[in-house]
């Protein structure tokens, strides 16, 4: 197994002091694979990836990238620590065009990387260079998935949170999504993926955990998950397989 | 009867008018609030330019110079840059002190009310420091000559002309091939997904109010330079420049430069209609006219 790059220690973490909706969750998330974040409505799930990336407070417990305490950093110090984050909504700007995403991300890298990781995005996305000089506002849904996606990845992130990502797609864009996560995987990115389309998730996943009530109550590799008769029953309408 | 003259009037009010209301449009879709007190960022501009100049005509025996027909020279380059830059200086400290910490709380309504205390406060310090009488940086009255047939414009009236349409290009420059100006824009949508992006939304705030400090003193000076300058100077031109802003689309630059021209040919025009008394309800006219035909304004989107 790769290194730990994400661990996350005892999280509490919400939006209104004192009523936390992460509630002492603990996992851990490897570099190159995909670790599937998943649970009921309400259950923490984008809480959790939100508080990682620094956008909801942290009541306490840790986050460690790659071993270094980064808890309660300020998100764009994360974003240069490594953090890469896709929202579930809003995740592009409609009236900034491709290519101004794009170069945007690769601000705060180093100069002579910056075209570099922009180019090496429109080699992984094949269809962005097509689309860089119209506003993300034109993009169809899964267009704009693609985007945040890239987005995301131009800084060469250690970690990357994605939630939710196939909201609202039809299953071919999933399909097409899920693709581009297996190539940011094959290039040693930890991905914790947060999915209500649990069979989506697990099929492509290396692990997971289910949050239930802000804590991890089952986790296991994908394959054990699909296999829990509790996952299947809630998750996957059948008996497991 | 309306003539040529009074067109060309309208659009040197609508140039002044679009310097303070370009910045008030940036301040208002990127840090989010109506600030009540760009308009004494206006007043404040006149005022430093006015107060160095005192110094230096004191100390150095300075005066404003001349450059030909206009009525300045090269040390009133030097009064406007060193206006831009004690302008954005008030600007940031507005926005360290007052609306940075309101902001993190979250209470928009709080913004506006303090924008307006701010408003009031430094009003009131501008008339105790410098005195209500109106003021100027040159008491020598600049000859107007026919540029057109019917149209006499004094030089620095030009000179308001061709400085505001190199801001505005300038602007746009920024805008759209900078990553300050594209990180603006993005801000102005959504500064959550540009702190995710990996751009501190709190740096760019800080350029926003040197940029809109820096164009309401340019506003500033520029209205001292070609009428006078008084504590009421940059209140007095504050709903005008709301309706410019409104009119063109709130976070628009081109929009609210049309915005403004049109205020400022509305204001112009309808004094040998209406009277100059009622010049400035004509604002509000043009504004709710054009609200009803669009109401996101002239170069406003739809969220």
């Amino acid at each position: 197994m790769n290194g730990v790059t994400l661990t996350v220690q005892d999280l509490v973490a919400g939006y209104e002091p004192g009523l936390p909706i992460v509630r002492g969750a603990t996992l851990e998330a490897h570099a190159g694979e995909i670790f599937a974040l998943l649970g009921p409505n309400g259950s923490g799930k984008s809480t959790l990836v939100g508080a990682v990336a620094g956008l909801v407070a942290i009541e306490s417990g840790r986050v460690l990238l790659g071993g270094e305490d980064i808890t309660g950093r300020a998100t764009h110090r994360l974003v240069r620590a490594g953090v890469g984050y896709v929202p579930q909504r809003d995740n592009v700007f409609t009236r900034l065009t491709v290519e101004e995403h794009l170069a945007l991300a690769a601000a705060p890298l180093d100069r002579p990387r910056r075209s570099a990781r922009i180019d090496a995005m429109y080699d992984l996305f094949g269809d962005l260079a097509a689309w860089r000089r119209l506003v993300a506002g034109h993009l169809s849904g899964g267009q704009r998935q693609m985007l945040a996606l890239a987005r995301a990845l131009v800084p060469a992130p250690r970690l990357l949170l994605l939630d939710e990502p196939s909201a609202g797609l039809a299953p071919a864009v999933v399909d097409a999504v899920l693709a581009r996560l297996r190539g940011a995987r094959a290039l040693g990115v930890a991905i914790v993926l947060v999915e209500q389309n649990t069979r989506a998730a697990l099929a492509v996943a290396d692990r997971g955990c289910v949050l239930v009530e802000g804590r991890a109550r089952l986790s296991g590799t994908a394959n054990e998950l699909a296999g829990n008769a509790e996952v299947a029953r809630l998750y996957l309408g059948g008996a497991g397989r | 009867m309306i003539g040529a003259q009074d067109f060309a009037n309208g659009l040197i009010l609508g140039a002044t008018i679009g310097l303070g209301a370009v910045g008030l449009t940036l301040t208002y879709s990127i840090l989010g609030f109506a600030n009540f007190a760009h308009g004494e960022l206006i007043t404040g501009g006149a005022y430093l330019a006015l107060t160095l100049l005192w110094v230096l005509t004191a100390l150095a025996g300075w005066g404003l110079g001349q450059w030909g027909a206009l009525s300045f020279g090269w040390p009133f380059v030097l009064l406007l840059v060193a206006a831009m830059a004690g302008t954005a200086a008030l600007a940031l400290g507005l926005e360290r002190v007052l609306f940075r910490p309101l902001r993190r709380r979250g209470t928009m309504i709080g913004l506006v009310i303090a924008s307006f205390g701010a408003s009031l406060a430094l009003r009131s310090l501008v008339a105790f420091a410098w005195g209500p009488e109106p003021q100027y940086y040159a008491r020598a009255i600049p000859i107007a000559r026919e540029v057109l047939p019917g149209v006499r414009v004094t030089a620095d009236q030009l000179f308001v002309l061709v400085l505001t349409a190199a801001l505005i290009v300038a602007l746009h420059l920024v805008l759209t091939r900078t990553t300050l100006g594209r990180a603006m824009r993005a801000m102005s949508e959504n500064p959550a997904l540009l702190a995710v992006t990996g751009i501190d939304p709190a740096v760019v705030a800080r350029w926003t109010c040197v940029i809109g400090g820096g164009l309401a003193a340019v506003a500033g000076v520029l209205i001292g330079l070609t009428v006078q300058i008084r504590p009421l100077l940059g209140f007095e031109l504050l709903l005008p420049l709301f309706a410019a802003v409104i009119v063109g689309g709130v976070g628009s630059v081109y929009g609210t430069l049309a915005g403004s021209l049109l205020v400022g040919l509305a204001e112009a025009l309808a004094v040998p209609l209406i009277g100059a008394e009622y010049r400035a309800a004509v604002a509000f006219l043009v504004l709710i006219a054009v609200l009803v035909v669009r109401p996101v304004g002239i170069g406003g989107t739809r969220a």
